[in-house]
């Protein structure tokens, strides 16, 4: 109670009462994954296994025109997904550029530094060269998974085949050198010890130092269905509030602290707004990573439900894009003006 | 005009917590409950500590004496329901319902608490309180409330059901005033796989970590209505 009662003090002084949100949509090219994770409930082996799925590039395209067909001030899509090793560099860019076709003033949050890496890895491409293209066909920002914990140590144990926390380092680094901004995450609850938390923030929070390129922090809690470690108990409500109490305190460079309501649930993400958390991440639409790991949140909520739920938590809702600044009433999609 | 949820919700929770803590000696009950379902069949198992009936769902002419042959050992009742006595003297658990919605009006509310407090020389050491949300459970709400009943109601044991609540909000209720879980709590569960992948169930080992994170040692409430201490 006391070190929320601190972080809490931190969040006010920081945001006010103000609790950010926007309107997105979650596409994941693709469910096929050469790094097998054991924390991992999305991903498939190879391309013939059950469920395996990759997604065409129209596909992707036409599920962003229904979503801005739907509401055209949609702002942000982000996109994550497996490491496929069976798919060219050109899926990738083209998916880009087909989602800017149809949303020119869409900004695209995609690839984790975990997949850049991969990116460079399979393609013999450097990370600057990988993220120049990526940005040049529609990329606009990152998002922060794929850190999980930056330890050697526990990535052996839980993401033996992933990057390493070096190099999760590294392309955000290089990402934020080249004027990208990207977001940073701790997935924890799982064989980790409460010191190497405490490491993984501050390393964080020493590459912010160094570059500033962080927008936002996002605690995710370990989800123990379907995957390899579901004999670990997930991690407690007062755990969760308890590490995002601590990471608003330690991260005290990082400007914004996200209560992802999909990973921690409605109820949770809303007493997080009183332990440190200013975001209460956005609508959504279709998320399949955590709730093929047993995630029991709605899969989107509308912009209405997100407002009163923060409401309903004492806070003000504020509707951001991306980057935090104020969305436009709508955006024009191809061949379109702005109104 | 709605309480204000985020008025000191940690001076609020402390003192809530530390009447709990007081109230109990630092024990946390978990309690594997079944229910009475209007078809005359029990959900949950069938070596549940508790095998409750809700007053609000019972047939009319159906006698608390019968339930309790049937193997019913508590009564989820309203506030100043009539049936209070009889669940006392047939030596049943009374587990007083207490709503709480997210639209509630704050003097309504107050009302309740006060009606609540007024209650408290009229429960036993074996009868609990249960906040239920009336729509959907928030949870900043929530957690006010439940410390609002604690501290109309200091010694009594507050529940907090876990079919409702869930894990994760229902733990953090132990924070704020909640001495006790109830749900399916079971020696051994299947697997959060498939279907089964959202599933509510908790083992003992399980709803003992939730009471001991929240700083409870833990107990579990028998069938005969005695406790199992740690």
């Amino acid at each position: 109670m006391e070190l929320g009662g601190l972080a809490n003090e931190m969040r006010e002084r920081l945001h006010g009462d103000r609790t950010y949100w926007n309107r997105n949509l979650h596409i994941n090219p693709t469910n096929v994954c050469v790094s097998a994770c054991k924390l991992c409930s999305f991903s498939r082996r190879s391309a013939g296994d059950p469920g395996a799925f990759v997604l065409g590039v129209d596909e992707a395209a036409g599920k962003l025109a229904a979503r801005l067909a739907a509401d055209p001030r949609v702002t942000e899509v982000h996109i994550v997904g497996g490491l496929n090793d069976g798919l060219p560099f050109d899926y990738f860019t083209s998916l880009l550029a087909a989602l800017k076709a149809v949303g020119p003033g869409i900004s695209i949050k995609a690839f984790s530094a975990v997949e850049v890496f991969f990116f460079h890895r399979t393609y013999a491409m450097s990370i600057e060269e990988v993220l120049r293209r990526l940005r040049a066909a529609g990329l606009d920002s990152l998002p922060g998974g794929g850190a999980e914990i930056l330890s050697p140590r526990v990535r052996k144990a839980i993401c033996p085949n992933k990057c390493g926390a070096d190099e999760w380092l590294e392309v955000h680094r290089i990402a934020h050198r080249l004027g990208m901004k990207s977001n940073c995450t701790m997935l924890f609850g799982t064989v980790e010890s409460a010191a190497e938390r405490v490491e993984h923030l501050l390393r964080l929070r020493d590459l912010q130092a160094e570059t500033g390129g962080f927008a936002a922090f996002i605690p995710l809690p370990f989800h123990p269905e379907n995957n390899a470690l579901g004999d670990l108990p997930a991690p407690t409500a007062t755990e969760i509030l308890r590490t995002a109490a601590v990471a608003r305190l330690l991260l005290a460079n990082v400007p914004h602290l996200k209560a992802y309501w999909i990973s921690l649930g409605l109820a949770t993400a809303q007493t997080a707004l009183w332990f440190g958390a200013d975001d209460f991440d956005g609508t959504v639409s279709e998320e399949k990573i955590y709730h093929q790991a047993g995630a029991r949140s709605p899969e989107a909520l509308a912009p209405g439900d997100i407002e009163r739920l923060i409401r309903a938590a004492g806070r003000v809702p504020v509707e951001r894009d991306t980057f935090y600044g104020m969305p436009p009433l709508a955006h024009p999609s191809a061949g379109q003006e702005a109104v | 005009m709605n309480p204000d949820p985020g008025a000191d919700i940690f001076g609020q929770g402390r003192q809530a917590l530390a009447l709990a803590v007081a109230a109990f000696g630092g024990r946390g009950i978990f309690a594997s409950a079944r229910r009475w379902q209007a078809d005359g069949t029990w959900i949950g198992p069938a070596e549940a500590a508790l095998a409750v009936v809700d007053e609000a769902t019972l047939p009319s002419g159906a006698s608390l004496p019968e339930l309790r042959d049937q193997g019913a050992n508590a009564v989820l009742c309203s506030l100043g329901s009539p049936r209070l006595g009889e669940v006392a003297e047939l030596g049943m658990r009374a587990l007083l319902r207490v709503p709480f919605a997210s639209g509630d009006v704050a003097e309504d509310r107050r009302a309740r608490l006060d009606q609540l407090a007024e209650m408290r020389g009229r429960l036993s050491a074996r009868d609990g309180i249960m906040p239920v949300p009336v729509g959907e459970a928030q949870g900043l709400e929530t957690i006010s409330f439940f410390a609002a009943c604690r501290l109309a109601c200091p010694s009594a044991h507050l529940v907090v059901d876990l079919e409702i609540f869930g894990h994760k909000l229902g733990q953090l209720c132990l924070s704020f005033g909640a001495d006790a879980i109830m749900g399916c709590i079971v020696g051994k569960r299947a697997p959060r796989l498939g279907e089964r992948a959202s599933s509510n169930d908790l083992t003992h080992d399980e709803a003992a970590l939730l009471l001991r994170a929240s700083g409870f040692e833990p107990c579990a409430w028998l069938p005969e209505g005695k406790v199992r201490g740690p």
